[in-house]
């Protein structure tokens, strides 16, 4: 009989090489935060352990411990607490990775394996995705086999293992860590839930969003990002309603647009209405995205300015979720709006006029002096490049660069219009977005941010998108469903709890109350009656158990210390006997040589069971 | 155990032998697993029950040559093993080979030798070879010692050490026939003499090949963890002295293998090392105290060992 075994010398390899993936693992997860640095160090150090190892050579461990103290001291060594914790994980990279350069017994891969867990804990304070997931996995049924491993070793002190053992372990450990996860799923409930840094250390760039003041050139900055603003659930809708409200400006002053602190308005809308759900990620500014037109926000803290802007009294500071109701297609009738929606910068450049009279000429209605505007801003390009700048950017715009972004375009109809008397305002938020079939959510990002105008005509506030800007690439489908899915279970579960969180800072304050030992306590009784009831759904199917169970109803009761053979000799009648020896000998055919019980094995065991069944209701 | 014996061959050799040695078909089975499993055997009886009859039916069966050596006190190692004589003609000095140059070697009374003796005699069984005047000798293959002793009469003898009746795979008794069995002796009277024309019905080489096919049959570590549940056992129980060795594990993997070979199986169950307990672990345990019988003590042990399944 030929068996294949792995030789002690392999399973050392093995070791290392599983060692070392389990070291890598947290490694992928820091190394974009970590200097290079240090991690072109952890890197090479690595290389150079393969290298040792594979010459049999290892530095000693009292060196090794000498410099683990020294990079223990290395963070101490940065004065700004700030600064504290980034230097920590570095030193706790550098001391696992010069782990693996010595000689390794069972101690030290634990030491390895617990340092490698540490480092994947930790770098959840600079980041947390639904990766970190999947890394926990991997590292799980690593660890767990490697441990498994050398416990096994230990036990039998045998000095190989054959493959078929070693697969059983992987199975194991796979087994454990998959059961474990259900357990490990309750820290989700337990911990406060961070898809932003536990601490913001200042390596996640915040994302900057629309202020109440927006300088001329200054949405650019966000629309050459690409980070995620925002996930928004709902039907699909036609791409021309597909504008996002966050912030309206009424006021010019040559280079900046702003938003009048309390400008109140009460316009009578109406239109199609529509729900949705959005899970907004962290931003810098408190103004809330809503689909243009919105009606309401539901979340609490919320505080609605004018009719059409909404503005959370917290900081965001992690993601949040809110529902909100808006109008697509609206009317939004409107007495007469206030008299700065005319209002021109003072210093206004005659130029500009000038240029909206020639264009305006022959307009004899307002849709026609629309129309004109429009269609001179058509012959402009749309660049996010080399921007319009000088005292006044609008006229450089115009005359000079005849180039520019959204921006330029919209304030250049605001202020043709308002010259042409009729009443105009820049909206700013989000165009467009990508729709994802598998989640039913729009994903929109800061680079999908526009300006775009609104203009008072016929009594009724009208949209109009001078730029007319439609550029969407396309997006990574399944791993943003993945992403989302994450968001929107783990953040899901408490919207309250976590703003609780976002507005006191002390997190003692959130109660580790009884609903959560409760919770814990059921978790762990189910997961122990599912345990129970996998091992008796096990045991009813196992036919030798079945087999005794037959057998015990004709009064046979085998006992612990007899064989299955022994077993027989005391069965009677003979026709009994012969029956039940036919099954005995199929079983142990299969179980004392060792061989997997196959399903037509198993379906043959069955179909003796039930002759012997037969019998006994002849 | 005989009734389970399946194999055509096996089955052909007892019920040959059963015809000349009336109600000793067990000790016949014991004898067969005894050299199928490459062990030697020792007989704990009384004289006069058909011991040799036993050695020299099976020499013939298996067309193996016999020797017997007679135990006393002052048997040499040089009456056992031979001895190199001077030949006047040659002038050289010749080999004469002892009776244990042979494939079947009945030891009588083993316990009458003296130590010196007996010590030579079992390390030829374990080294299978003497070796003489510098000269070392291999013994024929197979090679089987079959040894008795008698446990009444212990004047004058020297009792094997517990070490060394661990060489032997099995210890067995052939105790006295049964009354039919024995009457059928005393009518048709001794049948040494046609025990002597028997025809054989096996040569050297089929043994050997069966040996090997035996040593062949799969032992699963389900087996293997229950022999070592109970060789700890018997190591860890307070009543017992001296427990089983690890030769003595072998000897039950062994011969247990051969007796799933006898049943036509290719593989060993728990039973068929529980069957062969009995011989194979008396002679190698010692009590601590006369408590009981060391069967009770093996048994009890066993009733708390579970078996697999």
């Amino acid at each position: 009989m030929h068996l294949a075994y792995i030789t002690q010398n392999k399973i050392e390899n093995f070791l290392f090489f599983i060692s070392i993936l389990i070291a890598i693992i947290p490694f992928s997860a820091i190394y974009s935060s970590i200097s290079t640095l240090i991690s072109l160090l952890f890197i090479t150090i690595n290389l150079i352990a393969v290298l040792l190892h594979l010459k049999k050579f290892y530095v000693p461990n009292s060196f090794l411990n000498v410099a683990s103290i020294l990079f223990i001291i290395y963070p101490f060594l940065n004065f700004s607490p700030e600064d504290f914790l980034l230097p920590s994980i570095e030193a706790l990279t550098l001391i696992l990775s010069i782990r693996l350069l010595g000689k390794k017994t069972q101690r030290e891969y634990l030491q390895i394996y617990l340092l490698s867990l540490l480092l994947l804990g930790s770098s959840t304070l600079l980041n947390m995705s639904w990766i970190f997931l999947l890394r926990l996995i991997f590292m799980l049924v690593f660890t767990i086999l490697s441990i498994l491993l050398i416990t096994y070793l230990r036990e039998t002190k045998s000095e190989f293992i054959s493959i078929k053992k070693l697969l059983n372990l992987l199975k194991v450990a796979f087994f454990i860590s998959v059961v474990s996860l259900p357990l490990s799923a309750l820290f989700f409930f337990i911990l406060p839930r961070t898809p932003k840094p536990l601490i913001d250390i200042g390596i996640n760039k915040g994302k900057s969003g629309f202020t109440s003041v927006v300088n001329l050139g200054g949405i650019v900055s966000i629309e050459e990002d690409s980070s995620i603003v925002m996930r928004v659930k709902m039907k699909k809708i036609d791409e021309n309603h597909l504008y996002w409200r966050v912030i309206t400006f009424d006021r010019f002053d040559g280079r900046k647009w702003e938003k009048s602190p309390n400008e109140d308005y009460k316009p009578d809308i109406s239109g199609e209405r529509i729900n949705y759900t959005v899970y907004l990620e962290p931003s810098t500014e408190n103004y809330l995205p809503t689909l243009d037109f919105p009606i309401n926000i539901y979340l609490k803290g919320v505080s609605q300015e004018g009719t059409d802007n909404f503005k959370a009294d917290f900081p965001i500071e992690k993601t949040i979720k809110y529902m909100a109701t808006s109008f697509i297609n609206p009317v939004i009738k409107q007495s007469k709006p206030s008299s700065h929606y005319l209002n021109l910068p003072t210093n206004f450049s005659n130029k500009i006029k000038e240029l909206t009279d020639k264009i305006t000429e022959n307009s004899s209605s307002k849709e026609q002096i629309v129309k004109n505007i429009l269609s001179h801003l058509s012959n402009y390009q749309y660049s996010l490049k080399n921007l319009p700048s000088g005292i006044n950017p609008v006229e450089d715009f115009l005359f000079n660069k005849k180039s520019g972004n959204c921006e330029y375009f919209a304030t250049s109809m605001a202020l043709m219009l308002r010259i042409k008397g009729i009443p105009s305002r820049v909206v700013g938020g989000f165009k467009g977005g990508s729709y994802n079939d598998y989640g039913g959510y729009y994903l929109i990002r800061a680079s999908d941010a526009h300006l775009w105008v609104e203009a008072w005509i016929d009594g009724k506030w009208q949209r109009f998108d001078p730029s007319g800007r439609i550029g969407r690439y396309s997006e990574s489908v399944v791993f943003n469903f993945i992403d989302y899915i994450w968001n929107s279970i783990v953040l899901d579960y408490d919207v309250m709890a976590q703003l609780r969180l976002a507005k006191s800072i002390s997190p003692t304050k959130i109660k580790f109350n009884k609903n959560v030992t409760w919770i814990i306590l059921v978790a762990i009784l189910i997961v122990f009656l599912i345990f129970k009831v996998i091992r008796y759904l096990r045991k009813i199917k196992n036919p030798l158990i079945q087999f005794f169970a037959i057998m015990k109803k004709y009064g046979f009761e085998r006992k612990k210390s007899e064989g299955l053979r022994e077993f027989l000799n005391k069965v009677e009648p003979l026709e009994l006997k012969v029956k039940a020896e036919k099954f005995i000998q199929a079983y142990e055919k299969t179980y004392f040589k060792d061989k997997e019980f196959t399903r037509e094995k198993i379906k043959e065991l069955r179909n003796l069971l039930r002759e012997i069944n037969e019998n006994n209701k002849s | 155990m005989i009734e389970e014996i399946k194999n055509a061959k096996i089955l052909d050799i007892i019920s040959y032998l059963k015809n000349y040695l009336q109600g000793k078909e067990n000790a016949i089975v014991l004898s067969l697993i005894a050299i199928f499993s490459k062990g030697h055997l020792l007989i704990e009886d009384f004289p006069g029950l058909g011991k040799t009859s036993l050695v020299i039916a099976l020499s013939k069966i298996l067309n193996l040559s016999f020797g017997r050596i007679q135990c006393t006190s002052d048997l040499l190692p040089t009456d056992i093993t031979g001895l190199s004589i001077y030949n006047k003609n040659t002038g050289e000095f010749e080999f004469k080979p002892g009776p244990i140059i042979n494939n079947i070697v009945l030891v009588d009374e083993i316990n009458r030798a003296t130590p010196k003796t007996q010590s030579a005699l079992l390390e030829a069984m374990a080294e299978e070879q003497v070796t003489i005047d510098g000269r070392t000798y291999k013994l024929p293959q197979p090679f089987f010692v079959i040894a008795t002793q008698n446990p009444i009469e212990t004047f004058g003898t020297f009792p094997l050490p517990e070490s060394q009746l661990d060489r032997f795979i099995m210890k067995i008794s052939i105790g006295y026939p049964q009354r039919e069995a024995e009457a059928d002796i005393l009518k048709k009277g001794s049948s040494r003499e046609k025990i002597h024309q028997l025809t054989p019905l096996m040569d050297k080489d089929e043994i050997i090949k069966i040996q090997n096919e035996i040593r062949e049959i799969y032992l699963s570590d389900k087996v293997i963890n229950w022999i070592i549940d109970f060789l700890n056992a018997t190591r860890s129980d307070n009543r017992i002295l001296l427990g089983l060795s690890t030769r003595a594990g072998l000897a039950l993997t062994y011969t247990a293998k051969a007796l799933a070979y006898f049943k036509n199986r290719d593989y060993v169950t728990p039973e068929d090392v529980k069957e062969l307990i009995p011989f194979i672990v008396t002679h190698r345990i010692i009590l601590r105290e006369d408590f009981s019988s060391k069967e009770e003590v093996i048994l009890s042990i066993l009733e708390n060992i579970s078996v697999p399944p």
